[in-house]
């Protein structure tokens, strides 16, 4: 929690000279996504429970204050908005602060997007659920890469600690198409490990010992690709690959060290 | 019987020939897609188009650009023509069929796009 307040005192110290230079912007974008996946958790039943989701994309901006949507992730819309406060905006720098949640409820159904039946490799658990991660964010933008730094503390009081994620992409436009490679680097504290993949006491059986988790990493390899099919719809492909390291890969509810999604989206832009 | 009068005036006149045609004036010009889409305003948009012409009168003519000086084919003593060209504009651009000096048929490539303004790349995760 000490560091969630260092954060909050940032953000009281550093929002108040600001000056805003926009008023309000949106920017909302509905659509219909197909998706599949090689799943983190034991047993989760991919795509059989919802083979097609609604997509919803938001981006509202007023003066330094924002919320968006994370780009393509499979989860519901309230575990995906971020909002922020805007501290330095430059055309190469970019500081907010951020509150956001990172990492998705887990159940004994997996993670929301299966559904609702009960997994039997899953049968038992505990519901973690999902956090709320206040950070700083830095963004680096120049030509065709952008990187982007983001350490946060979750203050929802699941885990109480840190995590940190670092992105670069490359965006390279052939034709019509924007094309995006992205790579990311995930580091778990020992804590939050601890609580979305550890087993306690309670929740062991034969088959799901007891488990402590230590700090992680995460290796992420992305590509989508964007295509205007006219002038307010838009044809949107994800593929990612994310691989984690020992302490998350070998917990009793993990299925393998490699995790990978793929969707293919059409969504409009009003 | 007022009504009559008015539907045959309206007929005679769409049957008239536009000012500056002529009998011998290419009658379709016919140009496939003619819209482009970029994602951005301003970002040059590229389309694959197939023009296809045809008139009444063997002559010479050319397909043309408005804002290039070079045609992009030309056609000596035809009275059809088809040609299929790679689109890369930043605006929305005429097409011109041309005999000489005279342009007997135009039709816009209209440029259109998603977002008018550039967007800002942002993180992205699938999960």
């Amino acid at each position: 929690m000490r560091i969630g307040r260092i954060f909050l005192l940032l953000l009281i110290v550093l929002v108040a000279p600001v000056q805003a230079d926009e008023d309000f912007q949106w920017q909302i974008s509905p659509g219909l996504a197909v998706w599949d996946e090689k799943s983190l958790l034991a047993g989760a039943k991919g795509n059989d429970a919802y083979p097609v989701i609604v997509t919803l994309q938001i981006d509202l901006k007023y003066r330094n204050f924002f919320l968006e949507t994370v780009r393509r992730r499979v989860t519901g819309l309230f575990d995906s908005a971020l909002v922020g406060y805007r501290i330095y905006a430059d055309e190469v720098w970019q500081t907010d602060v951020v509150l956001s949640s990172h990492m998705n409820r887990i159940s004994e159904s997996g993670y929301s997007y299966h559904g609702d039946t009960i997994v039997p490799e899953l049968k038992g658990i505990r519901t973690r659920g999902s956090d709320s991660s206040l950070g700083l964010r830095v963004q680096h933008f120049r030509g065709p890469h952008h990187l982007s730094l983001e350490l946060g503390n979750d203050i929802s009081q699941r885990y109480s600690s840190y995590l940190f994620q670092g992105y670069y992409s490359y965006l390279a436009q052939l034709r019509n198409w924007d094309l995006q490679l992205t790579a990311g680097l995930h580091l778990y504290s020992g804590e939050l490990v601890d609580y979305y993949f550890g087993i306690l006491p309670t929740e062991a059986t034969a088959r799901r010992p007891v488990y402590h988790g230590r700090s992680a990493h995460m290796l992420h390899l992305g590509l989508s690709a964007l295509y205007p099919l006219n002038e307010h719809w838009l044809l949107d492909l994800g593929m990612g690959l994310n691989r984690y390291s020992s302490s998350i890969a070998n917990s009793p509810i993990v299925a393998s060290n490699v995790e990978a999604l793929g969707m293919v989206s059409i969504r409009y832009v009003f | 019987m007022f009504s009559n009068g008015i539907s045959r005036a309206l007929l005679l006149l769409a049957s008239l020939p536009l000012s500056g045609e002529t009998a011998a004036e290419p009658r379709l010009l016919t140009v496939t897609p003619d819209t482009c889409v970029a994602l951005n305003q301003g970002r040059t948009c590229y389309a694959t188009i197939a023009v296809t012409w045809h008139s009444e009168l063997p002559g010479d003519y050319c397909l043309q650009l408005e804002d290039q000086t070079q045609p992009l084919h030309c056609w000596q003593k035809a009275n059809q023509g088809h040609w299929q060209f790679e689109f890369a504009a930043e605006q929305s651009t005429r097409l011109l069929l041309t005999n000489g000096q005279q342009t007997l048929a135009k039709h816009e490539i209209q440029v259109n796009w998603v977002y008018k303004s550039q967007r800002r790349k942002r993180g992205w995760r699938l999960f």
